[in-house]
């Protein structure tokens, strides 16, 4: 796995963790999210 | 110097009032910008230039399509993930959040009235929530990561089209009932028949599963060129195609006709093919991008839906297409459905096709009589054969060609097409009972029970709300009473979900129940359970609008029948 790819595993990490002990998404969050949902549906071919 | 009024109002300027701007997330693929541009289309024919249209897309679809978008979006920003993760000094999350920042900014730049997101994927709901917009309309993502929908037709969209096979909506007219277009005042164009010289094909999909293999086409092609000495072939489409389309044109069955067939995948951009579709040419094949390009130059169209294209969703939007599809029961399957054999594939035959080709070729519409001239029974039992009509509402439609008994299925799609606009905007679609068959009788006889279980939920489901909102509205609210209504709502909840089981053609009613549910508007109980009771009555209107129906054409075929059983007998 690249260090970018870790990177962003790492971080959605954290965004996971925090959503379980119900903490809200702040917009940093979501822009992550954002990245994650692209590199997703790229790597699906879905794009 | 004196300043006169004259003076005074020829120096004054206007005020020159600005344009609200609407914008669109289409992040999707060439087809689906190609139906956000036909629903821009029609907005600017209601609309004229009164808002700012501004167009959100991805670069590798919206670039190819540069010229068609900019002739309908005042601004299109794309996207691009290579952009946004390689711009700047190295390969970083932090630089990659730069990107998706500045990106974001320039999208904000723009004092967004209302942004629609017609994608419905989940990068689109992402974006949707990093969009500043003082209404936003579709699926966005709430701070708890929630998929959150506000309007009736968003969440109709989200709950059926995929999800069941009974969406009778066209994807365009979904956008406009989305965005509010006026359906009666937008433009109805219509195909003319004409006898053409060139034929298009685009043989190829992005799914196996949705388009023939090359020797089909070639049995097509061969019969075709044979029968008809002056006319010529096309195959088009990108470059990645070109190896599938000269495993066709070099198929030595179509030797002979070098000279009258061509393959020209990757040798033009989409505006120049666009451009080649003129008046002496007409289109042939799966749902794709191209037929959608066709519909644009108003040219004859025959697609063939295979595998999990649903023809009502996808066909071109026009009136005047003929849709080719398969009477195979699994058709239309979903994209995980695994499947090896393509029955659906083998249940359109290539004379079907032959026929039809050759009919529009020569400027005649397909009708039942012309068709029964040359094709069989066996050759046409397997197929349906439809053509695009707009209805009495302005709704993109498909008919059957031949004059038999409605299907079970169209059966419940035509009244499903009236009860929901009838439900979400009042529109009043105008149309005949249906001529059914036995078969259709008695399943909708069944449904007819299915219907009226799922009536009295849902007027439990009001019930146990107007409980709740009594129970809080009294000088001593009692939470354990609260609760137990509570519970009770989400039994019914539970309940519906099992007849979705036992009766799968009332899915359509029952998933927009539960997703207008996940969706309920308000900040306090009383507003969210006030939301939870119309949720309630929309789905309790829904089906007792389709119950009156299933009650109304049975006995109207009863009557029929009857009539023709005693003609039969005082002969």
């Amino acid at each position: 796995m690249s260090n970018f790819a870790k990177e962003v595993v790492e971080k959605i990490e954290k965004i996971k963790s925090s959503a379980k002990e119900g903490i809200s998404l702040s917009t940093d969050d979501l822009e992550v999210l954002f990245l994650a949902s692209l590199l997703e549906e790229e790597g699906n071919g879905r794009d | 110097m004196v300043v006169t009024n004259k003076d005074q109002i020829e120096n004054e300027i206007p005020p020159k009032a600005l344009k609200k701007t609407l914008a669109f997330v289409q992040i999707l693929r060439l087809g689906d910008i190609l139906q956000t541009i036909k629903m821009a289309q029609e907005l600017r024919v209601v609309h004229g230039d009164k808002f700012k249209l501004l167009l959100i897309a991805r670069k590798s679809f919206a670039t190819p399509l540069r010229e068609l978008i900019d002739s309908v979006f005042d601004e299109c920003i794309t996207i691009d993930l290579k952009d946004l993760t390689l711009k700047g000094d190295s390969v970083s999350l932090e630089n990659t959040l730069k990107n998706i920042k500045e990106l974001k900014a320039k999208i904000n730049s723009n004092v967004i009235e209302v942004c629609i997101n017609l994608s419905f994927s989940k990068s689109a709901n992402y974006l949707m929530s990093l969009i500043h917009a003082n209404n936003k309309i579709g699926p966005t993502y709430d701070e708890q990561a929630n998929i959150r929908i506000k309007d009736k037709w968003s969440q109709y969209l989200y709950a059926n089209v995929l999800e069941t096979n009974q969406n009778p909506f066209n994807l365009v007219d979904l956008f406009k009932l989305i965005v509010g277009v006026d359906h009666k005042q937008g433009k109805k164009e219509k195909i003319e028949f004409t006898p053409r010289k060139k034929v298009f094909i685009h043989p190829f999909t992005s799914d196996s599963k949705k388009r023939w293999n090359e020797s089909k086409w070639v049995e097509i092609i061969y019969k075709f060129l044979k029968d008809h000495e002056n006319k010529e072939v096309f195959i088009v489409g990108s470059d990645t195609d070109n190896e599938s389309a000269n495993k066709i044109t070099n198929n030595p069955l179509l030797k002979t006709f070098n000279d009258r067939l061509e393959n020209i995948c990757g040798k033009y951009s989409i505006n120049e093919l666009k451009n080649l579709l003129d008046e002496e040419s007409m289109f042939i094949g799966h749902d794709s991008m191209v037929s959608h390009l066709a519909s644009l130059q108003n040219v004859p169209i025959i697609t063939i839906s295979l595998g999990t294209v649903r023809p009502y969703e996808t066909t071109p939007y026009i009136e005047g297409v003929y849709n080719l599809s398969p009477k195979t029961k699994c058709f239309p399957c979903k994209p995980d459905t695994s499947c090896d054999f393509f029955q659906c594939h083998a249940d359109i035959p290539y004379q079907v096709v032959n026929e039809s080709l050759s009919i529009i070729s020569k400027g005649i519409e397909l009708t039942q009589e012309n068709l029964k001239e040359n094709l069989s029974h066996f050759h046409l039992n397997s197929t349906e054969i439809r053509k695009s009509e707009f209805n009495s509402a302005g709704l993109l439609t498909l008919n059957t060609v031949f004059k038999e008994d409605m299907t079970y299925n169209e059966t419940l799609n035509s009244f499903y097409t009236l009860a929901w606009t009838y439900l979400f905007n009042e529109i009043v679609v105008n149309q005949d009972y249906p001529k059914i068959s036995d078969k259709t009788h008695s399943l909708l006889a069944k449904d007819m029970q299915g219907l009226q279980q799922l009536y009295e939920l849902s007027e439990f489901g009001k019930k146990y709300s107007r409980y709740i909102l009594e129970e809080v509205s009294t000088e001593t609210p009692d939470i354990q009473k609260i609760k137990e209504h509570s519970n009770k709502v989400d039994e019914i909840d539970r309940l519906c979900d099992i007849i979705s089981e036992t009766y799968p053609q009332l899915r359509p009613l029952i998933n927009f129940g539960t997703i207008s549910r996940a969706n309920l508007h308000g900040e306090n109980l009383v507003e969210l359970t006030e939301s939870s009771f119309y949720s309630f009555h929309d789905l309790s209107n829904a089906t007792s609008i389709i119950y009156e129906l299933c009650e109304k054409t049975l006995t109207k075929n009863q009557i029929s029948k009857s009539k023709t059983n005693n003609e039969v007998s005082i002969r």
